[in-house]
């Protein structure tokens, strides 16, 4: 069933189109939720948060984008939403004098074996949601700006800024010398899915990176 | 090609971003020089470390999205609000062995006022801003059961907000009407402001109730002093800055400079706030 064909039976209320608009989608949905928000319960209920509203809202779907790009605009906001929404509640407990759960600043030492998670946690929300667009969702920076409603060159910019919040929480800026484990998410039963990285060509001796075409992977 | 140069390109080089001719002279680079390549395969294991293997999705979130739209017809009702479905439903069945049917229906109606509460639905502004602001501004008095009132009782009717919402607000625009919203048990405030053709308006609720933009990306933003949140529709912006009690939301199409004079009156005590929610 084409695109246009499943969004006309889900504003009918179609319940297997829209089983099927979710089968298309939820991986995505459903990783980009847990590694943002860390817990399967928050990510469970933003993602179920995302999918109520894209039912709700089908029938607003005017088509300027792909389907699959406009859940995962819904999914983003959500989970951004989600985040103030936390931080808010965070500082009334902290008026309060209630404990906190505050994650460490510091940088990481540089005898412990690093988990990267637990690095992207201590990024502001849209250096970690940027992160994860490009290097763990595989978006290139067109698609990234269309899920940002951004420009390219922003989405370049705010990559850059990203990345050296990133390198700098490593202990004295150089995660070359660390050993960088593997990301685990916390729950059992998992593919795996090797993520495109680097440019360099299988001719290239001096990157060692797997082979990767722009564009490769887009939301659309 | 200079190392200061390739330094400046090493990320879209890593992200598969340049053109041939770019990768070209970024691989000659790199095999010439040891401290960009260091610097390359260091960058290059950093972002590498970053993806993940996929997490199985639950099969019970499925029928989590299935409860909650067969639960709300009115789906949008439902947006925002925090489900852990799973514990509500052992509640809902805890309540409806103890009370009965009528008990059942009672934990209904408070499910719809809790859902109605926790989160302010934007959207419903949004979507139509830019078509017709007037017509926008009457969905949301409808959603949240506007009443219009004397401006001078908007201080009493949500006496736990701090905002002002005077006759005049720099660069003359002209009060028009105030209106007093419900936000489930609580108060908001609503105005209208005119300048020639130029509508702006200005909302005010409680920081407990989350925001919903529905699609629209919301994205932060510093207006003046205040650090806040930003949401663009065509060349209309609502920008929202807090306080730790009040939520001050302010629907226009001016720029930074004109909008920043705007939110020191309406939102006295936000200023230099650096904790956007």
């Amino acid at each position: 069933m084409s695109d246009h064909d499943l969004i006309t039976a889900c504003k009918s209320g179609d319940p297997q189109a829209r089983r099927q608009i979710y089968d298309q989608t939820i991986d995505r949905v459903y990783n980009l939720t847990l590694r943002m928000l860390r817990t399967q319960e928050d990510a469970m209920d933003v993602s179920q948060d995302v999918y109520v509203k894209v039912f709700s809202r089908i029938g607003q779907f005017r088509g300027e984008s792909s389907l699959s790009t406009w859940i995962h605009r819904i999914a983003v906001n959500e989970v951004l939403a989600f985040l103030r929404r936390k931080n808010t509640e965070q500082r009334h407990l902290d008026a309060v004098g209630l404990e906190q759960n505050e994650p460490p600043t510091q940088a990481f030492s540089d005898v412990e074996r690093i988990d990267i998670n637990d690095a992207l946690a201590q990024l502001n929300h849209d250096d970690r949601l940027i992160l994860l667009l490009r290097y763990d969702q595989g978006n290139d920076y067109r698609a990234i700006a269309e899920l940002l409603e951004c420009a390219e060159g922003t989405v370049a910019s705010r990559l850059n800024r990203a990345r050296e919040r990133l390198k700098a929480l490593f202990a004295n800026g150089d995660a070359s010398q660390e050993e960088i484990r593997t990301p685990a998410h916390p729950i059992d039963g998992r593919r795996h899915e090797t993520p495109p990285s680097g440019q360099g060509t299988e001719s290239s001796a001096v990157t060692g990176g797997q082979p990767h075409k722009k564009g490769d992977r887009t939301v659309s | 090609m200079s190392c200061t140069r390739l330094q400046q390109i090493l990320g879209a080089y890593l992200d598969a971003e340049l053109s041939a001719d770019e990768v070209r002279q970024v691989d000659s680079h790199l095999r010439e020089c040891t401290e960009c390549r260091c610097e390359f395969q260091s960058l290059q294991r950093l972002t590498n470390g970053i993806a993940s293997e996929q997490a199985e999705v639950p099969s019970e979130l499925w029928e989590g999205v299935e409860h909650r739209l067969s639960a709300t017809p009115q789906g949008h009702q439902d947006i925002g609000m925090r489900s852990h479905w799973t514990q509500k439903l052992r509640l809902a069945a805890m309540i409806a062995v103890a009370v009965g049917i009528i008990g059942y229906f009672a934990f209904v109606r408070q499910g719809e006022d809790t859902a109605q509460a926790s989160s302010i639905d934007f959207s419903v502004i949004l979507d139509t801003i830019h078509l017709d602001p007037d017509e926008a501004f009457s969905r949301f008095l409808r959603q949240y059961v506007g009443e219009a009132i004397a401006p001078t009782r908007a201080a009493e009717y949500a006496a736990d907000l701090v905002f002002d919402v005077p006759p005049m607000l720099p660069g003359g625009f002209e009060r028009i009407d105030v209106y007093g919203l419900r936000f489930g048990s609580q108060p908001g405030i609503a105005a209208r402001y005119r300048r020639s053709d130029q509508t702006l308006i200005a909302i005010f609720h409680p920081t407990v109730h989350a925001e919903d933009f529905g699609t629209h990306q919301d994205l932060p933003c510093i207006v003046g002093r205040h650090h806040g949140h930003a949401v663009e529709v065509g060349e209309w912006r609502l920008v929202h800055v807090t306080d730790p009690v009040t939520c001050h939301c302010v629907l226009s199409k001016l720029d930074d400079d004109d909008l920043a004079p705007i939110l020191e009156t309406v939102a006295p005590i936000s200023s230099g706030s650096k904790n956007p929610h």
